[in-house]
């Protein structure tokens, strides 16, 4: 509630009266007159302070100012100073009075100082919820294989993982995957095709956000399972790759510990075999360059 | 514990050996069967139901030889004596029944020098039987033969026994090479209605196809690797065979059979 102080007179009594007007004390004097002592207070505290500035909390205070003969008193909310002034210097004891109320008023008696002004923080963006880096990353998926250079497109499929160990920019990484049969014809022989990729190395973060990115540059080796199912007398035989594999994964960290993810990679094999039938020798090679894709979970362990 | 590190040294140089050559994958065969003769007899053509390496009594001859070979260091060698005006003789390797109705027939052959054909000379055989389960129903179906150029070159042409003709080729007397190994092929597919095919290649050229006809008369299959001839010179005539083959595909002149 924020109230005002008007002045009033009300005969020889300085009134001050609440923002409703009621009158709260009154009492006579002649000298000082109360005319004058509201006279040198309003000198005073309009060149102190607005009135507006002066508010009270709960009521207005109680001012009395009495002349006592040699003398003179006043009251402010209780507060009493009494003046000697044999001469009766009726200008000076409203002078006097004034200030006195002045000083017992204001600076704002009982108003609260003007709450100083909030400081608003900027409001930031909320930041994005990036996992605390785990020291290991199982990556669970299905992979998808393609082989570049045999000349029907053979695709396979099969479970894949991938495990990354570390929590630097550079980290260890290991991936695995089974990737069920797929044919594709060679020099007119229908070749089935198993590849069971194995590779480790070095995983490279280009990015870590809520979209984490990596790239993995791998020795990679493993076995290719192979079959001629057609020939009158079909025989399966299993060669061992090595090479190299480059790929890259992006994974979207949005769900605490586990993270969906996709990569895409090719491997380059060394020295791809020979695929040799009778009565044809050589009829052409294994794939040397294995193009796939991977999807699925990481989690972080 | 040095038990552990040598077959592990083992297993890297292996692999490292191994990755220095190439490795191959071995996917299997289309042959049938196959005969090179580096076994040094017959058995491959004789341990065969209805095989056989027959000759007709000395002074012709077949034998296993060692004076020239396709690849390895045996072949048989086939020796006739047809003199002119003299009967027909034979020499030959035998595949009689369970063949395949369906299949790539093939041979080499080299021939040591140049031969004057007066009446016939064959050197591979495709015959038939009428009744599958009657061996006195075989007959003669189809003969490569080769023969004798104005040029003084040989070619080969194919006879058909049904009709006492030669087939007509696709190339013009393909000239049959000399003291060189040849090879001779052929797809027989001897079916009974207009599906049947008779293919020949030469040296891996094709010189003859007839296709869309029947041409056995039962799926019963005769093939022979022979030297039969009548009216020939100069004799004997010496013909050395080697690296036959029976595959469910072609097997051309850079075939391999082990």
């Amino acid at each position: 509630l924020r109230q005002t102080i008007p002045f009033a007179l009300a005969g020889n009594v300085v009134a001050i009266a609440t923002a409703a007007g009621s009158a709260i004390a009154a009492a006579p004097s002649d000298c000082p007159r109360v005319e004058d002592v509201s006279s040198e207070l309003q000198t005073l505290m309009s060149a102190a302070q607005s009135p507006e500035q002066i508010s009270l909390a709960g009521q207005a205070p109680a001012i009395e100012v009495t002349d006592l003969g040699t003398g003179f008193r006043v009251t402010v909310s209780g507060r009493a100073r009494e003046y000697k002034d044999e001469a009766r210097d009726c200008a000076r004891r409203a002078r006097v009075a004034a200030v006195f109320v002045a000083v017992a008023l204001g600076p704002p008696i009982s108003s609260p100082a003007p709450a100083p002004p909030t400081v608003v923080a900027p409001v930031a963006p909320p930041r994005p919820r990036v996992a605390s880096p785990r020291p290991t990353q199982l990556e669970l998926g299905v992979g998808v294989e393609s082989a570049l250079s045999t000349p029907g497109r053979s695709n396979m499929i099969g479970p894949a993982l991938r495990v990354a160990v570390g929590t630097g920019a550079v980290r260890f990484v290991a991936g695995m995957a089974v990737l069920a049969p797929g044919e594709t014809s060679v020099a007119g022989v229908t070749v089935r095709q198993w590849h069971v990729p194995v590779d480790a190395g070095l995983r490279v973060g280009l990015r870590a956000s809520l979209l984490d990115l990596s790239a993995d540059l791998t020795l990679a080796a493993g076995p290719l399972f192979l079959r001629a199912p057609d020939l009158a007398a079909p025989r399966s035989d299993t060669v061992f790759e090595w090479g190299a594999r480059a790929g890259v994964t992006a994974r979207y960290q949005a769900f605490g510990r586990l993270a969906p993810f996709a990569s895409a990679g090719a491997q380059l094999v060394a020295d791809p075999a020979e695929l040799h039938t009778l009565p044809g020798g050589v009829i052409g090679r294994a794939p040397a360059v294995w193009i796939g894709a991977r999807a699925g979970i990481s989690v972080g362990l | 514990m040095r038990a552990p590190v040598i077959p592990l040294l083992r297993l890297a140089v292996v692999s490292l050996l191994s990755a220095a050559c190439a490795p191959r994958a071995d996917l299997g065969s289309d042959l049938l069967w196959v005969s090179t003769f580096e076994v040094g007899t017959f058995d491959e053509w004789s341990s065969q139901p209805g095989g056989a390496a027959t000759s007709d009594p000395s002074p012709n001859a077949i034998e296993i030889s060692s004076e020239q070979a396709h690849r390895g260091r045996y072949s048989a060698k086939l020796t006739i004596v047809a003199s002119s005006g003299g009967a027909q003789v034979n020499t030959g390797l035998v595949r009689r029944g369970n063949l395949p109705q369906s299949a790539y027939y093939s041979a080499w052959y080299y021939v040591p020098r140049t031969v004057d054909v007066g009446t016939f000379w064959t050197i591979f055989k495709i015959r038939r039987r009428s009744v599958v389960d009657d061996p006195t129903t075989e007959d003669e179906l189809f003969d490569v033969d080769i023969k004798s150029l104005s040029s003084g070159e040989m070619a080969v042409h194919v006879y058909d026994h049904r009709v006492a003709g030669d087939l007509p080729l696709v190339a013009a007397a393909p000239v049959v090479p000399v003291s060189r190994w040849f090879q001779i092929e052929a797809y027989y597919h001897n079916m009974q209605d207009n599906t049947g095919r008779l293919t020949c290649w030469l040296d891996g050229s094709v010189f003859l196809d007839v296709e869309g006809t029947p041409l056995g008369p039962t799926p019963w299959v005769e093939w022979d690797a022979v030297n039969v001839g009548a009216n020939l010179s100069p004799n004997p005539v010496t013909l050395f065979i080697d690296d036959a083959a029976i595959s469910d595909t072609r097997v051309t002149p850079a075939g391999v059979l082990d």
